[in-house]
């Protein structure tokens, strides 16, 4: 990083002197043509007035003057942002394709079941890094696509899942089966599985329900 | 001094520069002013257009600049000649004479449009 600073550094302060430079020169031009003129009989005064007309444009021969010193290193900076822009492109759609297939297996694939934990490891996936899940509050409910992430109180581990909410709205759930999940709100859905899987345990057993909308 | 001055060619500025610095060191002006002298005033030599042609020949190891006193005591750029500057000048002016001995034949030829 300071090495970057100091040969950017360096590099501002020989473009600046080559500016000078460039600017001495033409400056220089002007001062001659001032003396041939006053050596001719002009006036200083109207020498120097004529000497700036003659001349033309400092500012725009200075430009020209310097672009045609770093023409080289014009062209190799250009090559560079094109290389770098090519890459910003070529590394963009690695990334969009890649979301794209993990989307396409996530809509054909059956559903499927994995524990929270699973899921927690996929989170850390290259293409979740760019994809925000939005979960829905206790009084919405699911829709085709959406996924269930499923939990409880630690009495039931073989429960704690991940689910998507198939075409039909419904979840396929162990022992229940398909629930139609699109029909029942969170809390509802909360409730029903607590309902369902209570008589299975000896402790109390209580779940909880987040819900991710799908990405379409 | 003639009343027409012709603005000069596209690559033939560049050939003029190093055919003045084949006579040694000059700053801008100097060159810009041998090149109107020697061509009787026809041709005009722009700053706009000089000092790029210079600054690019040097990029092209055409030609070498240093700092330097002029006779009046005043400070100026003089460039100079280098070697492939030398070999450049003599490839650039026989094809120089190649084009226009080419162009002149056929402006001299007799026939419908031509004064010869």
């Amino acid at each position: 990083m300071k090495a970057a600073a100091g040969w950017f550094a360096d590099h501002g302060a020989l473009a600046r002197a080559t500016r000078a430079d460039v600017q001495a020169e033409l400056e220089s031009h002007v001062e001659l043509t001032v003396e041939a003129l006053v050596a001719d009989g002009a006036s200083p005064v109207h020498a120097r007035s004529e000497a700036r007309r003659r001349f033309g444009d400092m500012y725009k021969i200075t430009g020209r003057c310097l672009a045609e010193k770093h023409r080289g290193e014009l062209v190799m900076k250009g090559i560079i942002a094109l290389l770098a822009t090519a890459l910003v492109l070529v590394s963009g759609m690695l990334v969009l394709t890649t979301l794209e297939m993990r989307r396409a297996q996530a809509d054909d694939g059956p559903v499927e079941m994995v524990s929270a934990r699973h899921i927690d490891l996929d989170l850390q996936g290259l293409g979740d890094q760019f994809w925000t899940p939005i979960l829905l509050g206790a009084h919405d409910t699911p829709r085709p696509g959406d996924r269930l992430i499923i939990a409880n109180n630690g009495v039931a581990p073989d429960i704690e899942l991940s689910v998507q909410v198939d075409v039909d709205g419904a979840a396929l759930l162990p022992e229940l089966g398909h629930l139609e999940v699109s029909r029942l709100t969170r809390d509802e859905i909360e409730e029903t599985l607590t309902e369902y899987y209570t008589p299975f345990y000896a402790d109390e057993i209580k779940f909880t329900v987040s819900i991710e909308r799908g990405r379409r | 001094m003639t009343d027409e001055r012709l603005e000069m060619p596209r690559g033939a500025l560049e050939l003029l520069v190093l055919k003045g610095l084949a006579r040694g060191a000059h700053h801008g002006y100097g060159l810009a002013r041998w090149i109107e002298r020697r061509s009787d005033g026809v041709l005009l030599i722009e700053e706009g257009s000089l000092y790029p042609a210079v600054h690019r020949l040097e990029r092209k190891g055409l030609i070498e600049a240093e700092w330097g006193v002029t006779d009046t005591g005043r400070r100026a750029k003089y460039y100079t000649l280098t070697d492939d500057g030398r070999r450049e000048l003599r490839e650039r002016t026989r094809r120089w004479n190649k084009l226009t001995g080419g162009v002149a034949a056929v402006l001299s030829a007799r026939g419908a449009g031509g004064s010869a």
